[in-house]
């Protein structure tokens, strides 16, 4: 089993305004073995070996969901990646929101 | 000694440094093409030749062409400025020198032609672009 805690370095501009490039931030790894991912969750997952950070939009019932960037007019996120698997969420970003 | 404090050193740093997650912005795809800007303002040119030529009672086709244009001319603002920001290298900088202020003032052209229905500022724009369209030719040879 993981650590409780990873942390990580976020790069690029997809998140803002919550997250800012270069922030490091400290990622929930348990926070989905007892609960399902929820809507407006930011959390990190992989995909093709790169972790990614992304809000979480929709959460359908196939275990997948949808994830996209805050600045949703400059993402790289589920409208291009497709959706995600939960079992590719690496866990919960512990982020204070306004 | 030495190799044990090594391995027990790399192991923490491997635990506590942080991997990297992207929050990507663009898809780098690498296609660019200064069509897409010259058929918007030439578009914006049509419309403003159709609109001064309407009867002064149609007002639905004034309603509709004056929608048209501010939209060509939102998306030559816009087609321009992702060859300006994604396209455009400092090596064509040093090449045209004055790029950075001729697109900047193509740009504000395009604003122009959003507010105005005036044909010197629509050829002024399609003049405009095409200069541009004519740079970015030269740096694809």
């Amino acid at each position: 089993m993981s650590w409780p805690i990873k942390l990580i370095k976020i790069k690029g501009h997809s998140m803002q305004p919550t997250i800012q490039d270069g922030r490091l931030i400290l990622v929930n790894q348990w926070a989905y073995i007892f609960k399902k991912p929820r809507i407006r969750d930011i959390a990190v997952f992989r995909k093709d070996n790169k972790l990614f950070c992304k809000r979480i939009t929709a959460v359908h019932t196939d275990g997948y969901c949808t994830m996209l960037g805050d600045n949703e007019s400059d993402s790289l996120d589920s409208r291009e990646l497709g959706k995600i698997r939960f079992d590719s969420i690496l866990g919960k970003a512990c982020v204070k929101e306004r | 000694m030495k190799p044990l404090i090594n391995t027990l050193s790399s192991l923490i740093i491997r635990r506590f440094s942080p991997e990297i997650a992207y929050a990507h912005c663009d898809i780098p795809c690498g296609i660019y093409s200064d069509h897409p800007s010259q058929i918007a303002a030439d578009t914006v040119v049509k419309m403003v030749e159709k609109i001064q030529a309407l009867p002064k009672d149609d007002i639905h086709s004034l309603i509709r062409m004056t929608m048209v244009k501010e939209q060509h001319a939102e998306l030559c603002k816009r087609e321009l400025l992702i060859l300006w920001t994604d396209y455009f290298k400092p090596e064509h900088l040093s090449k045209y020198p004055n790029l950075h202020d001729k697109i900047w003032k193509t740009a504000k052209l395009c604003s122009k032609n959003k507010q105005e229905i005036n044909m010197d500022a629509a050829r002024e724009l399609q003049e405009a672009v095409h200069e541009i369209g004519h740079i970015f030719a030269e740096t694809k040879k």
